[in-house]
């Protein structure tokens, strides 16, 4: 898992890259969330996903791990599936901030 | 555990919302449209990006009221327009009633500037190539002695460049004696170019001059100034370069004129109330 992380962060560190991935995922109201909450937070949006990868990696306990884990069972595309479920949770954390 | 906390707040004050006519712009959209306008301010980007919105929102606003809704039009590579994209497009030929420039016009502007017209200059020139990886320092050094050394020889006996060159130059031109023809501006590497334009018909590089093929010893034997270019084979240049500025200032008129009308909270933009150009 953190190997996936790891090249994910890569990815996600150029623009466009996180758009890619939630497209694949089908997420596509979630790229507008994240662009709003990065724009609450005054960073650009691909600024916003390698952050909420970042910190989800070095804040998650056992707990989250494991909850990410059971997202992953049936999931077609892992990593797409982990940049999904961390960046709802970072964008609900900036909308609540943001009240 | 949360991912952002209060700490992770701007600390400024939440920007006034940005309206036209009461249409909202989004901080969604604004902060997708941030890419389009790469700036060293974040701020600045914000801003640009704002600003192009806003102008985006006015002439579309005004398509609608002139009850425009054009079919989108097949792009080059296979791509279409998108249907805000026609309608900009239908408002502004539409709305804008340019006349092509003039012969008259074209020729005042040639007479205007006729040195950008002028073509670029020719050099008659030869050299000594001594080929070094400028990453290897002292295959480079040793490459820059060799090159001052034949600098240092072409002193007392300039009449050897020719056989210096056969000898010594790594490059094909070696087997002319160095001599490398006529040139223009534009065709070799910047380094070689400046050190060029520096030397008199006649005269040889007194260092040897680096590029990333090695180190060079140059000599000029003629320059010829380039030639203003006649009228006929650039008037079609000009009538489109008058014709796009001509063209810019018109939109740029219009979106003021707009935005004279319009009701724009949350950002400044230049407005006008008259037209000042006809």
């Amino acid at each position: 898992m953190l190997a996936l992380a790891g090249d994910d962060l890569r990815t996600l560190s150029q623009p466009g890259g996180f758009q890619e991935a939630l497209i694949r995922a089908g997420e596509i109201r979630l790229i507008g969330e994240v662009s709003e909450a990065a724009a609450h937070l005054g960073i650009p949006p691909h600024a916003f996903a390698s952050l909420s990868v970042q910190r989800f990696m070095e804040r998650a306990g056992d707990d989250e791990w494991t909850g990410l884990l059971s997202h992953l069972h049936d999931s077609i595309s892992p990593l797409d599936t982990v940049l999904t479920v961390i960046l709802r949770r970072a964008v609900a954390d900036v909308m609540e901030i943001s009240r | 555990m949360r991912l952002f906390d209060a700490n992770d707040r701007v600390t400024s004050p939440p920007p006034m919302p940005i309206r036209v006519n009461g249409k909202e712009i989004s901080v969604a959209s604004i902060a997708r449209e941030i890419q389009n306008h790469p700036a060293p301010d974040p701020s600045e980007a914000r801003d640009a990006a704002a600003m192009a919105l806003v102008v985006r929102e006015l002439l579309l606003q005004e398509a609608d009221n002139r009850g425009l809704a054009p079919e989108p039009k097949c792009l080059a590579e296979g791509r279409r327009e998108t249907e805000d994209d026609a309608k900009v497009r239908a408002l502004l030929d539409h709305a804008l009633a340019l006349p092509d420039p003039t012969d008259a016009e074209c020729r005042r502007f040639y007479e205007g500037n006729r040195t950008r017209f002028r073509g670029p200059t020719i050099f008659e020139a030869s050299h000594i190539l001594i080929t070094a990886d400028p990453s290897k320092e002292t295959a480079w050094l040793e490459a820059k002695s060799s090159a001052a050394a034949v600098i240092g020889e072409l002193r007392d006996h300039p009449d050897r460049f020719t056989e210096l060159a056969r000898d010594l130059s790594d490059c094909p031109s070696a087997a002319q004696g160095g001599n490398l023809g006529q040139i223009q501006t534009g065709q070799m590497l910047a380094e070689f170019t400046a050190a060029l334009e520096d030397l008199e018909p006649g005269e040889t590089t007194a260092l040897p001059v680096a590029t990333d093929h090695g180190w060079h010893v140059i000599h000029l034997e003629r320059r010829i100034a380039g030639q203003v270019l006649p009228y006929d084979s650039v008037k079609d240049k000009i009538a489109d370069y008058l014709a796009d500025s001509v063209f810019h200032r018109a939109v740029h008129q219009f979106v003021a004129l707009l935005a004279g009308q319009a009701t724009i909270e949350g950002i400044e933009i230049e407005r006008a109330t008259s037209p000042l150009v006809q």
